[in-house]
């Protein structure tokens, strides 16, 4: 009659613990295996304590056999126990791992006959006592275990444990089994053979054992020792892994690694007593509570203990220098490629293209900029599905804007895209090209009559805009494209602008609103040409448009709208851009008035988006987004990306006094710029018109726009910032200019400051600390210390309008006033809402 | 769209009363009219059930003017919205087998509320999992008659005052693996338990917490403990806490027990809450976030899923709402004396050193020099007080919890 063949193959190593090994083997007994099924071989190494006659005196419910090693070393015995096995599968148990009863059932299925699945099972720690060495330990064990059952763990040599480890006897036997030279570690060196030989590593938490792990402080320093020792023996078979032992932290280079080095290798003495007398003084810090000095000092020892039995077992620190240096011609050999894999085309292309090619390292990238990267190291296995994904996962945050926005965008044109020139020499130009770009349908429009790279694209999705990307180099021929659909997934903000749009829904159009476009202009014919000519082109059915002529020097101007159809000329001879603002109001024949500059360039959909802010019918006052015309200069590109420009972002804001504190209200440049706002004229009426002591054209030279801003918000008025009413400035393109522009901004600044004291709307010391502390501390001061990339004499330039502002003020005051300005320009116009 | 959780006005307009609307980000281009009473208006945006975030509107004229919602919608919610597309189009939830749930209430004497709470939780859909309501020391049996009204709600009676009893209780009788704690006074939302539920996927995972948002924003003291200790500031976004990087006593941010979910079998390795913290006892709070840090000591994860909404409905009064607010400070300190008795923790000194001068201090001095209504002193002052009373408390509680052993 001849036995079955048992499946699996039970190998306990054992070394003179002959009551802790009996529990274990009494666990096993109560297995739900039938015993058929299964063989426990005990393994006893060189000690002779009676063990043998100890398990030969008791019959046992399985199949029972011992195995003998000359060597005092649990790889050894572990050896010899799979060398008498008959299973085709090995479990290697420790003696002191108490196992549950589904326990080898766990590890068959796991391993479902699959001999290059090597299992390994989870021995919870049941540890004795409640000191601090206790609860350390158990939680080592605790993390450990926790690290592994995390479902996108990638496996590692150090993974497989042998306390706990199931096996296949044929792919252990190729292998050569444990390494019998190492008498720590052992099973970390085999895992390293396992993997490289393609293993797939499991985690079974079920295959369960409680692990009575019966350590003590002072043994965990012994095998901190054996440990270093282990390490170097497994640094000199396998250089390649030496740069991921601990004992590599002593080639690192700086202090801490210096210091290592240094005691074990030339201070040994001293370092040793040192470590002795933190030794000692462990158990002190443990009675009087101190948990961090006992876990930082017992951290200490150990590192100690480790890296001084690494030193014994090299010599000498030649020896270090040494093994480094054969780990790095080792790792040289072999660098495995890094597969980039682009997420923008879809994150089901991507992981094709991850299965198709097993990498053994990658990259994520979206549009070209990397979002992930997961690398290759000796002893780790090749990353899977599961850690593509966790990957993936982990950085959902980064690339799910851009992917998903792209899912939104209408496919690549097959076309290139035309109009961005070809003449590289344009390339060296200074200055920054200006395009845009409508994502709705891939038009691509160059801007600002200057081709080539950088360049500086505004996106947009019909009336919408996005955000800016930049372009720096030039792209391949056909490719711009490509090029900038990267731009566009790589910038977060203008994707989920895209997306939030795309899924809120459009809401309905509202009728629109009769509308007056005011430009108020003084001797610029030329610029003011450019200016009607866009307001021309624009799309909103019924509009007038009133040119306010402030104060002309020549006729130029009057002759020029004449010679216009549908704009109707009005004459200011009071100078001051207040006064022909006001004059404008006065003009309007419709209840909504839109300002603008004769020095811009309105976007074909700039009156919808003011008439569709002003639906709400809170809003009094509505202010949109003033882009550069162009970025050639030096002074054009300081303004708008040094010193803000004139954009206030590409988020609609509803300013609101309920939303603000007073003082944070006096921040009124936050709220638009003269060059593109509008106004409900019916509201003016309980917040009064502009002040024509400010502003261009008086002494203070700047100022009113901001000072009426203040003022609807301050009256309870609400003033919608809207991104989608576009006007594109002429900055000043000198950096002459822009010094005057500065002064005139200090001066303007101080001076609707100083109007807004006079009115009295806000206190004293309100308006006193605002001005002290936030804007000529914290905006001026401030960049003079440090510029950050601003220029100091333009800081310089904008303080000494400040200083020149309060005598400025009290001249344009008296002007004002000799012209038939009222006493209180603020003034409501009429009765009405209360303030 | 549903005028979420608001059943109708309490008594005449006060003001300061803010109307809750539950809406799907589809609708955020609408208009919203009928308000009269109300001065503001909040808004939880979700994508289909998953809650992306929130917005604040005023409202005039008794309206909120159509799109004011949409220009309303920020960074946060917009990023939360791309996650969460990308989220449903790539990472499909696993149909694995979800662990089995007891929901446990625990309660003392207030039937109405409870009645809501249970009218909610019976409508789920069947997972597996049971209702389990325990009675703290109750001085009616009103409690009782309400529940056996309720013929799939088990009825547990704990009759040592004490909300950490009553939680205790409800582990030892629950049957579950999974423990979900929901206080009497929330309502919970159809997708609360399997949101809950989602967060144990992961094995390392020992407790998960949900977003608490307020049932009824209609008295002034509601708004300022909203906008001072809302459950809601804990945000829209799933996050994962271990130790490190976050400090274990560090809980605040985490969430709180009206709003939590804990593996059973963690009583055999961390013990059981603290009898002598939390409401019912003289330190009135902190149970739940003492055993976050002992949950988050023993190496385990915490997730925060705001998928897992329950809708809380806050003090009415401001009596009730400085009570609170010093019970909060009782709480806190209450839970960092056993830290440091029990669990020999020194950082508690740091930890309350860091709290005062970088919180409390500054707050203080804004509300003393920069008085605002959102931040009124008398709050502070009440919450100082709490933490000074913490640690006798503590005391106190231990005493009459019946001496030394607690776990």
């Amino acid at each position: 009659m001849t036995e079955p063949r048992p499946e699996i193959s039970v190998v306990i190593p054992t070394h003179a613990r002959c009551g802790q090994l009996l529990r274990t083997l009494e666990a096993l007994e109560r297995h739900s295996l039938e015993r058929s099924r299964f063989e426990v071989i005990v393994a006893l190494d060189a000690a002779a304590d009676g063990t043998a006659a100890a398990l030969a005196e008791r019959g046992w419910r399985f199949d029972l056999r011992q195995a003998e090693s000359a060597r005092r070393a649990a790889g050894a015995a572990r050896n010899a126990g799979a060398a008498i096995a008959r299973a085709g599968r090995l479990v290697f148990l420790d003696d002191d791992i108490i196992v549950g009863a589904d326990f080898l059932a766990a590890h068959l299925r796991v391993a479902g006959d699959d001999p290059a699945v090597v299992v390994v099972g989870q021995s919870a720690p049941a540890i004795a006592g409640d000191g601090l060495f206790a609860e350390a330990l158990r939680r080592w064990w605790t993390d450990r275990f926790h690290a592994l059952s995390a479902p996108d763990h990638r496996f590692a040599y150090s993974d497989v444990m042998s306390g706990n480890l199931s096996i296949d006897r044929a792919l252990f036997e190729r292998l050569g089994g444990f390494d019998t030279t190492l008498d720590c570690r052992e099973d970390y060196e085999l895992g390293y053979r396992l993997v490289a030989a393609g293993a797939r590593i499991r985690y079974a938490a079920d295959a369960h054992g409680l692990h009575h792990d019966t350590s003590d402080l002072r043994r965990s320093f012994d095998r901190a020792r054996a440990e270093g020792r282990a390490d170097v023996a497994i640094a000199r078979k396998h250089p390649e892994l030496f740069p991921f032992l601990l004992a590599a932290e002593m080639t690192a280079p700086g202090v801490r690694a210096w210091l290592l080095r240094q005691s074990v290798f030339r201070l040994a003495g001293p370092a040793r007593l040192a470590a002795a007398g933190l030794g000692a003084l462990l158990p002190v810090f443990e009675a009087a509570g101190l948990r961090r000095t006992w876990h930082r000092g017992s951290r200490m020892v150990r590192t100690h203990a480790y890296h001084r039995s690494v030193a014994e077992a090299l010599g000498a620190q030649g020896e270090l220098d040494a093994l480094a240096g054969r780990a790095a011609e080792a790792a040289k050999a072999q660098v495995p490629p890094v597969l980039g894999i682009e997420l923008a085309g879809g994150i089901e292309a991507a992981r094709r293209q991850f299965i198709e090619s097993g990498p053994l390292a990658f990259e994520l990238r979206l549009g070209g900029k990397p979002v992930a990267r997961v690398g290759a190291q000796p002893g780790l296995v090749v990353p899977g599905l599961r850690q593509f994904d966790a990957a993936l996962n982990a950085r959902i945050r980064d690339w799910a804007p851009g992917v998903m926005a792209a899912e939104h965008m209408p496919p690549l044109p097959d076309a290139p895209l035309e109009g961005q020139g070809d003449p590289a020499e344009r390339d060296a130009d200074a200055g920054t090209a200006l395009a845009e770009l409508d994502l709705a349908d891939w038009r691509f429009t160059p801007r600002g009559g200057r081709t080539g790279y950088p360049l500086r694209v505004l996106v947009r999705r019909g009336a919408r805009p996005l955000g800016w990307i930049s372009v720096d180099k030039r792209p391949p021929a056909g490719a711009l494209a490509a090029a900038l659909r990267d731009g566009v997934v790589r910038d977060a903000a203008i994707c989920e602008r895209l997306l939030a749009d795309a899924l809120t829904g459009t809401p309905p159009e509202p009728d629109p609103a009769p509308l007056t476009v005011v430009v108020c202009t003084r001797d610029r014919t030329e610029r003011l040409k450019r200016c009607l000519a866009a307001i021309a082109g624009l799309g909103h059915p019924e509009f007038e448009v009133i040119v306010v002529d402030n104060a002309p020097a020549t006729e130029a101007t009057a002759r020029l709208v004449a010679a216009l159809p549908n704009v109707r000329y009005v004459r200011e001879d009071r100078p001051g851009l207040d006064w022909a603002r006001n004059r404008g109001l006065a003009e309007a024949r419709t209840d909504i008035v839109a300002f603008t500059d004769d020095d811009t360039e309105v976007d074909r959909h700039w009156l919808s988006g003011i008439s569709a802010a002003f639906a709400d019918p809170e809003v009094a006052a509505v202010t949109g987004l003033v882009l550069p015309m162009a970025l050639g200069t030096a002074a054009e590109h300081y303004f708008e990306n040094v010193y803000g420009g004139m954009g206030k972002g590409f988020d609609p804001v509803t300013w609101r006094r309920t939303d603000l504190s007073p003082r944070a209200m006096l921040w009124a440049n936050r709220f638009g710029v003269g060059a593109n706002m509008a106004f409900r004229r019916s509201a003016l009426n309980w917040i009064g018109g502009f002040d024509p002591a400010l502003d261009v054209g008086t002494a203070t030279r700047g100022g009113g726009d901001l000072e009426m801003f203040h003022r609807v918000v301050r009256r309870g008025g609400a003033l919608a910032y809207t991104p989608s009413a576009v006007v594109w400035h002429e900055h000043r393109s000198s950096m002459g200019a822009l010094r005057d522009q500065m002064r005139d901004n200090g001066s303007g600044f101080a001076a609707y400051l100083l109007a807004v004291g006079r009115s009295g709307m806000v206190s004293r010391a309100t308006l006193l600390a605002f001005a002290l502390y936030d804007w000529i501390w914290g905006w001026l001061i401030r960049r003079l210390i440090w510029p950050q990339g601003s220029h100091r004499r333009l800081t310089l330039a904008e303080l000494s309008g400040l200083f020149r502002a309060p005598g400025r003020y009290r001249r344009a005051r008296v002007t004002a006033r000799r012209q038939g300005a009222p006493d209180d320009p603020a003034a409501p116009l009429a009765e009405g809402r209360e303030a | 769209m549903r005028a979420a959780a608001t059943p109708g006005r309490i008594g005449a307009a006060r003001p300061m009363a803010t109307r809750i609307f539950d809406i799907g980000i589809a609708e955020a281009g609408g208009e919203w009219t009928g308000l009269g009473g109300y001065d503001r208006a909040l808004f939880l945006i979700r994508l289909d059930r998953r809650p992306l975030g929130m917005v604040t509107v005023p409202v005039r004229d008794g309206a909120v003017a159509r799109g004011a919602v949409r220009r309303a919608i920020g960074p946060q919610i917009r990023r939360e919205l791309a996650v969460e597309l990308a989220r449903r189009s790539h990472f499909p939830p696993h149909k694995s087998s979800a662990p089995t749930a007891t929901i446990a209430i625990c309660t003392r004497d207030r039937p109405d509320d409870l009645e809501r709470a249970l009218a909610a939780l019976t409508g789920f859909a069947d997972r597996g999992q049971d209702i389990l309501v325990v009675d703290n020391c109750p001085s009616t049996d009103a409690t009782r008659r309400l529940v056996d009204g309720f013929p799939s709600v088990r009825y547990v009676c704990e009759p040592v005052k004490g909300l950490d009893n009553a939680r205790n209780r409800a582990l030892a009788e629950a049957r579950g693996e999974i423990v979900a704690f929901i206080d009497d006074d929330a309502v919970a939302e159809d997708e609360w338990l399997d949101a809950l539920l989602g967060g144990f996927e992961d094995p390392r995972v020992a407790c998960v917490t949900g977003l608490t948002m307020p049932l009824e924003l209609e008295t002034e003291a509601q708004e300022v403990f909203e906008s001072l200790a809302g459950f809601s500031r804990r945000g829209f976004a799933r996050r994962t806490f271990s130790s490190p990087p976050t400090h274990p006593l560090a809980t605040g941010p985490i969430g709180a027990g009206a709003n939590m979910a804990i593996r059973r079998d963690l009583v055999h390795s961390i013990g059981p809450f603290d009898p002598a913290l939390d409401a019912g006892t003289p330190t009135k709070s902190g149970g739940d976030h003492e055993y976050m840090t002992r949950i988050l000591r023993a190496g385990h994860h915490i997730v925060y899923e705001p998928g897992a909404v329950n809708w809380h409905r806050h003090r009415r009064s401001w009596e009730e709402l400085v009570a609170t607010m010093q019970g909060y400070g009782v709480g806190v300190y209450a839970g960092w004396t056993r830290a440091f008795l029990v669990d020999h923790d020194w950082g508690v000194f740091r930890r309350a050193l860091g709290w005062f001068r970088h919180d409390q201090l500054p707050a203080l001095v804004r509300a003393t020099f920069a008085p605002s209504k959102d931040r009124p002193r008398d709050l502070l002052w009440a919450e100082l007080r709490g933490c000074w009373q913490g640690p006798f408390a503590y005391l106190r509680a231990r005493r009459q919890a019946g001496g030394a052993v607690i776990d």
